[in-house]
């Protein structure tokens, strides 16, 4: 229910790492991932064709999905682990899938259409100025991080469940955590639902807020909030490790000078 | 600055070489069955005509027939590639995005003095006329503004311009920490088991009482929002020049709230805002309400004044 836009802070350098994570998503989903995801057979289209894009999506997504028990079991579901609940038929289950592989592979997958671009909006807004800070390489490596601890989350909270788990948002809720961590009195230009859809600069830390508030009360079960919750904790805690290195304090140093050239400045 | 007609004209070049460009790449790449791919295909299309033709030539097709050219702001050179992509991707970007991005960029370019729209403010662009004398420095921005759009004057002082209005009222929460918070509170109070409609107008309404009371409260206080504060406008009352009473306030808020936030109301707002951009006085009909104008804060500087109000429309207040 807040949709962000950009944020009042300049970096110092191109954001390549974000741009780039962002045509990766982007591409897959548009051209690697099945046709159904981003164009769904409609409910009343019984044709062969329609089952088949359907069929192709599911397989996909538990190819390459992350599926709670088996990132916990270490087994395929197509070998019908013991601890798993509700397995799905078999003709959709791959026998050669790399359970720990789709732990990485997954966070570069999506749902749909508006999922890709609700991650890839809040990924744009909060990343840049988390890889300004840390610095590409860091930066990345939080990312991915970040999307590990979120996937490992939802597993630990949903152990039995066999539902393959899709989408950046963990990666990004880490960027998010750690963007307060290094900006806590970062603004961010957003639309805010539960404000008569206003658009107003509010405090990160209000944004993170009602970005949560929302997957709460927001009757919809297929928001995995723990994945986000884990991602934010990882974001958090390794931004705050993060910062004590050398070249993040550094680039603290720089990111102040630059404001205070900036406010005597008019343009 | 260039003539709006001649850009409309390139625009139309230019929009006929797109379109073939993207419907023969489309018979060649496109899916049926894959309709997003498609946009993302004509978005790199288009994107990629406009940044070649802008970095080899200064210009797309378009604007070099009707004689107009793109020149980075501070440079006597053609934009760079950097820029050129930069102002091409997020053209084409709204270009791809029908109907809301079409008006999202004509907006951006018909609201700005100097018509520099929401592209060339990302890559630090203007478009102006072939021949034009170089470098056009950035901070020289708001003379050529004043001398495009004339400012208006009442006996108050130089009235506020709707744009910077307008973007002060995105900074309203600045200095409004506990109105911030509210809105989070708003969303936590609607944690109740009714539907997201319900969830969206009920807080939204809780919004909107919120947003009177704070209004009210500074406007009679200060004559000032932190938005207006750092546009270097004040309110006054029209008839005195002194801040509102509170009274006053109260009727420039409620007028102000239920129009802004109340979407059948919006035809109204309409009609306010083409009074605050026309009228020789800006007063929309929340100022009418409560008997207020916007005008220039007469403590600044006026230099400093016509500075933070060009940083405000530039969406370069600190």
């Amino acid at each position: 229910m807040a949709i962000p836009f950009r944020d009042d802070l300049r970096t110092r350098r191109f954001p390549w790492v974000t741009l780039a994570l962002i045509i990766l998503n982007v591409v897959v989903f548009l051209f690697v991932q099945p046709s159904a995801f981003q164009n769904p057979p409609s409910t009343d289209d019984f044709s062969s064709g329609a089952a088949g894009r359907e069929r192709d999506a599911t397989e996909f997504a538990f190819e390459y999905g992350a599926v709670s028990c088996e990132v916990l079991s270490g087994e395929v579901l197509a070998d019908r682990p013991s601890r798993c609940d509700d397995l799905p038929p078999r003709r959709v289950l791959p026998e050669d899938k790399s359970v720990f592989l789709a732990v990485f592979t997954c966070m570069f997958l999506h749902g749909s259409l508006a999922h890709l671009g609700g991650n890839m909006l809040f990924l744009w807004v909060f990343g840049n100025n988390v890889e300004d800070r840390l610095g590409r390489l860091w930066y990345l490596a939080l990312y991915l991080v970040g999307g590990v601890a979120a996937t490992l989350g939802y597993a630990l909270v949903n152990q039995r469940a066999a539902v393959p788990l899709v989408g950046a948002s963990g990666a990004i809720a880490a960027a998010m955590g750690a963007y307060v961590v290094f900006h806590p009195k970062g603004r961010i230009l957003t639309a805010i639902a539960t404000a008569a859809f206003q658009v107003v600069y509010v405090p990160a830390v209000v944004v993170l807020a009602l970005f949560f508030v929302t997957q709460f009360v927001t009757p919809d079960s297929e928001v995995a909030w723990e994945a986000h919750v884990a991602g934010m904790a990882a974001g958090f805690g390794g931004a705050l490790a993060l910062a004590q290195l050398p070249s993040v304090k550094r680039n603290r140093e720089l990111d102040a000078a630059d404001v205070a050239l900036r406010a005597g400045v008019d343009f | 600055m260039a003539s709006r007609g001649a850009r409309v004209g390139a625009r139309i070049i230019d929009a006929i070489i797109g379109l073939i460009a993207v419907i023969v790449v489309l018979l060649v790449v496109g899916d049926r069955e894959r309709p997003a791919a498609g946009v993302a295909v004509a978005w790199l299309v288009l994107a990629a005509y406009e940044a070649a033709a802008v970095t080899l030539f200064g210009a797309s097709v378009g604007k070099l027939v009707v004689g107009l050219r793109v020149v980075g702001l501070d440079t006597t050179a053609n934009p760079s590639f950097a820029q050129a992509a930069r102002r091409a991707a997020v053209t084409s970007v709204f270009t791809v995005l029908a109907v809301v991005g079409w008006i999202v960029w004509l907006t951006s370019t018909l609201t700005d003095a100097l018509g520099r729209g929401i592209a060339d403010r990302a890559a630090d662009t203007m478009v102006v006329p072939k021949g034009t004398h170089l470098p056009i420095a950035a901070r020289d921005l708001p003379g050529y503004a004043d001398g495009a759009r004339p400012p208006r004057l009442s006996p108050l002082g130089r009235v506020g311009d709707l744009d910077v209005r307008a973007r002060a009222r995105l900074r309203r929460l600045v200095d409004a920490p506990v109105l911030a918070a509210a809105i989070g509170l708003l969303a936590l109070a609607a944690s109740l088991p009714v539907s997201t409609v319900a969830i969206i107008v009920g807080s939204s309404i809780g919004w909107v009482v919120v947003f009177v009371v704070d209004e009210t409260r500074r406007v009679a206080r200060t004559g000032a929002t932190a938005g207006h504060h750092l546009a270097g406008l004040v309110i006054v009352d029209h008839r005195t020049g002194r801040a509102p009473t509170v009274g006053r306030s109260l009727l420039r808020a409620l007028v102000l709230g239920t129009t802004l936030y109340v979407p059948v109301l919006w035809p109204v707002l309409v009609v306010s805002l083409l009074m605050m951009r026309y009228g020789s006085s800006g007063r929309g009909l929340h100022d009418l309400a409560g008997g207020t104008s916007v005008v220039a804060d007469p403590s600044l500087d006026p230099e400093v004044q016509r500075q933070r109000a060009m940083r405000m429309r530039l969406g370069r207040a600190a």
